[in-house]
């Protein structure tokens, strides 16, 4: 397993150049770009651009891991609106683009978000019929769409069974699961979504979930790994038995007040003990 | 389903529900006009000939200028009056479904945006808005819907096919429809 950490926990006052200096100081592996989530990665970002980050990344001696986006809760492929599914396909479309230049083959999507005013049963095709047409895309790319399991803020897919009708339903080997380990809540356990899902799994987001305390305010529910409520282990078994053995992908919710840079080394740290199964 | 003369479809998806629920059904003297943007003159000449036709408003999804158009069409062909499109979603109030009341009752869940229409036979209403109008002109009348319903015949909803199916057989229509159809089955998927 190759160790990653998401763009979007670096300070913004630090800038790019520091934050990958950071990673590498802290042991990671890679780095995870969030497309308008930094100012050094918009929609807007040249090509000529993008490829001077990929420089930037390779100089500190780090690979992209995956390409993730911040649109798709704003302009989701579900809405009602046509010209709000035009945006998404966009910037979905986009996010294929710079995966290539920078040399990954792995994006995250968060596909279909079921509102009170956008229900389930207009949700479910609307997506389905969307990543088809993107599959053909990033099919021609060789880029992977994995679809994130957000259970609870998507209120969709909230089983492990039930995204895997859904990914049988688009029927595309290139769009499958990326999975954050965090996100299941009390819905479930991520050990079973691994051995369901399998070989689907495109990427993994880890964080650690505190199951007791659900959305309370602004209170999160995600923590630091091994202070909530999953079970590593058993976590870590099931990579082994379904054979993931790809990119693990830290994405932490709760910053750290002071000492930001810690968080990276303390993160990495965990990160390591998870990976040799020392648990 | 019979094609439109020359307004844009700008909900895909409620074409493909009209599509889907008229699939294996005789339609002889019924127009639909699913999604409509703008307006088209010969409407006017075909209802007065006797067809039905229906127009789903996609008022809440269009720009000013075919909503304008569409609004102008209404008025002078038809006396109705189009209102701008109401916003039906806020942060204190969830709105209620669209009651349609003829030629049958049936509840169809909203879809964000309505645009009420006043005049002809009120025949549907969502709250105290009246949403759905029918204009009989001649041997052939005009059905405005102000808040789509394709999108719900689109996902399979029971009452929107019962209602579909009432205003068909109204016209002599003949044939089962699809109702219920799977999402999945593609045959009569199209767009353009």
């Amino acid at each position: 397993m190759k160790k990653s950490i998401g763009d979007n926990m670096i300070p913004k006052e630090w800038g790019f150049d520091r934050g990958l200096a950071l990673a590498k100081k802290a042991g990671y592996d890679g780095i995870e770009l969030w497309l308008g989530a930094t100012p050094w990665f918009q929609l807007e970002t040249s090509d000529a651009d993008v490829r001077e980050l990929r420089r930037k990344v390779d100089d500190a001696g780090l690979l992209v891991s995956n390409v993730s986006n911040s649109l798709d809760w704003d302009r989701p492929l579900s809405s009602r609106d046509p010209r709000v599914r035009e945006q998404a396909m966009r910037h979905l479309t986009r996010q294929i683009e710079t995966a290539q230049i920078l040399g990954t083959d792995a994006i995250l999507v968060v596909a279909g978000i079921v509102t009170e005013e956008t229900p389930y049963q207009e949700v479910y095709p609307r997506t389905v019929e969307a990543l088809k047409k993107l599959a053909e895309t990033a099919a021609r790319a060789r880029v992977k769409i994995g679809c994130e399991n957000c259970c609870s803020e998507q209120r969709f897919l909230m089983s492990p069974r039930e995204f895997k009708l859904f990914l049988d339903d688009v029927a595309s080997p290139w769009v499958g699961l990326h999975l954050d380990v965090g996100n299941i809540h009390d819905t479930g356990f991520p050990e079973q979504w691994i051995e369901i899902h399998g070989p689907r799994i495109t990427r993994v987001h880890v964080k650690d979930v505190m199951r007791h305390r659900g959305r309370c305010g602004n209170e999160s529910v995600y923590t630091n790994l091994f202070l909530g409520d999953n079970n590593w282990k058993a976590i870590r078994e099931a990579f082994g038995k379904v054979g993931y053995d790809g990119w693990i992908i830290a994405e932490m919710e709760a910053r750290y007040r002071f000492a930001q840079d810690q968080q990276f080394h303390d993160t990495a740290v965990a990160m390591d003990r998870f990976i040799s199964g020392r648990l | 389903m019979a094609a439109a003369p020359c307004l844009t479809c700008v909900l895909p998806e409620s074409r493909e529900g009209f599509q889907r629920a008229l699939l294996g059904r005789d339609t002889p003297g019924v127009l639909v006009l699913p999604g409509a943007a703008g307006w088209d003159a010969s409407i006017a000449s075909r209802v007065r000939n006797g067809q039905l036709v229906i127009l789903e408003s996609a008022g809440g999804f269009t720009g000013t200028r075919a909503f304008e158009e569409q609004r102008a069409g209404l008025r002078a062909d038809f006396e109705l009056a189009l209102e701008p499109p109401v916003r039906l979603w806020s942060e204190t109030g969830r709105p209620p479904y669209l009651d349609l009341a003829w030629p049958q009752r049936a509840q169809v869940r909203d879809f964000s945006f309505a645009v009420p229409v006043r005049g002809g036979e009120t025949i549907g209403r969502l709250g105290a808005l009246p949403v759905a109008a029918l204009q009989r002109v001649g041997a052939g009348a005009l059905l405005v819907l102000g808040s789509p319903i394709g999108p719900a015949l689109g996902s399979g909803d029971p009452q929107a096919y019962a209602w579909l199916s009432a205003v068909l057989t109204g016209r002599g229509c003949s044939g089962t429809p699809a109702r219920g159809r799977p999402r999945r089955d593609t045959a009569s998927r199209g767009r353009g």
